[in-house]
């Protein structure tokens, strides 16, 4: 039994220095604080589970973390199939997304590639792609909180994508 | 590009991102299971974008989650169709441990710092028992290694790497207790890339007598870009 004593403090150690960034994440996507507390547990017990699909090659382990708590809040959202009505209750939620300076120094170079192109690319297409990133909306939410035709809300997004690979990948 | 020309296919963004869903969605995934360079570029983007996760405000979570975790059973038997399945013990430590040099390494404001460039890797034992963790801070050259017990008594435990040409290049000795630390010289330092082999083998006290392995292989790992 020594050993699963031993996964358990890992899984603590892994939570400890986890948790508020990826609990961030499930509140933002999910909008109210009961549903972000399960899927937050819900991500964690993924993690514990599926900690052998970590690849170091593929990804830094903060954003393998990262990926699965993001996808398992959009699947909360939609499986719920509607956003609630007063989504704004906890201050993640309004939170204003613009990075301090703290946030800044700590980007890594790749972090920092990433903003420095999102800021060349025009104002809709940046608004686009990040609040796509951040809120985990479909097209269709999207378009209608923008209050664009959905093909009009396509073309920018798309266009805007291909911009940002080739600004992206070129540096 | 003008007005009128067709949008770009940029599916593999849009899954990454979660843009579509219903028969769209049902559609993508079906091209991620049947067409690799699809899967890849889906894969690519969502690295693309990792960046984007920096700006999410951390949130404290709530305690109640963590107590909840405290009573978690031991993981069923891995799934036998994973060719490379790990330990969840090791893996569960080394994303662990990873993530404890990551975080410690991180500059701490309000210096401003160039950021550091980490790689990291796991070093898998070759009887499976354990992951070790090892990094390199590619600003300062610093290596670490996690501590492990690898070499027998009257033996010492050499790193090594193995780059592009396949041959191993000695990069130092592990401690024989605890975490090891060591400095890389910026010749070494170059070579260093993603993917290339990292590996300890187990030779005589001071290290291999030849430049090359002469002992047994009991970890190796691939060095990833952290």
């Amino acid at each position: 039994m020594r050993a699963g004593q031993e996964d358990r403090a890992a899984l603590q150690d892994v939570y400890r220095l986890t948790s508020a960034k990826l609990f961030g994440i499930c509140l933002r996507i999910c909008g109210e604080r009961s549903a972000a507390e399960d899927v937050l547990h819900d991500v964690y017990i993924t993690i514990w589970k599926r900690a052998g699909a970590y690849e170091p090659g593929r990804a830094s382990p903060i954003s393998w973390l990262a990926t699965i708590a993001r996808n398992k809040a959009i699947d909360w959202v939609r499986a719920r199939g509607a956003r609630p009505a007063h989504p704004i209750e906890e201050a993640a939620l309004v939170a204003d997304l613009s990075p301090d300076q703290r946030e800044i120094a700590e980007r890594d170079q790749e972090s920092q590639r990433l903003h420095d192109c999102l800021d060349a690319l025009d104002e809709r297409a940046r608004d686009a792609i990040r609040t796509a990133f951040f809120d985990g909306v479909t097209y269709a939410e999207l378009a209608e909180r923008e209050n664009v035709p959905l093909g009009t809300m396509k073309s920018i997004m798309r266009r805007g994508l291909l911009q940002l690979r080739g600004c992206v990948d070129d540096a | 590009m003008t007005p009128d020309a067709p949008d770009p296919d940029m599916t593999a963004a849009e899954l990454a991102l979660g843009l579509l869903d219903g028969e769209e969605r049902a559609s993508a995934l079906r091209r991620v299971l049947a067409d690799p360079a699809f899967a890849r570029e889906v894969e690519e983007w969502r690295q693309r974008l990792a960046g984007l996760f920096d700006d999410y405000p951390e949130v404290a979570a709530p305690e109640s989650v963590a107590a909840r975790l405290a009573q978690l059973d031991q993981p069923a038997a891995p799934a036998p169709n994973r060719r490379t399945r790990w330990p969840i013990a090791a893996m569960v430590t080394a994303i662990a441990a990873m993530l404890a040099l990551f975080i410690v390494l991180r500059p701490t404001p309000p210096v401003a710092v160039a950021p550091h460039h980490l790689m990291v890797a796991s070093l898998m034992m070759s009887d499976k028992s354990a992951a070790v963790p090892a990094m390199v801070d590619m600003t300062t050259g610093e290596m670490r290694v996690g501590g492990a017990a690898m070499a027998p008594a009257g033996k010492t435990a050499q790193l090594w790497m193995i780059g592009g040409d396949g041959v191993p290049k000695p990069m130092g000795m592990l401690a024989s207790t605890g975490p090891s630390r060591m400095v890389l010289p910026m010749e070494k330092r170059r070579a260093l890339k993603a993917g290339i082999m990292l590996a300890v083998s187990i030779e005589p006290l001071g290290g291999s007598p030849t430049g090359l392995p002469t002992g047994p292989v009991v970890a190796s790992g691939k060095l990833s870009i952290a």
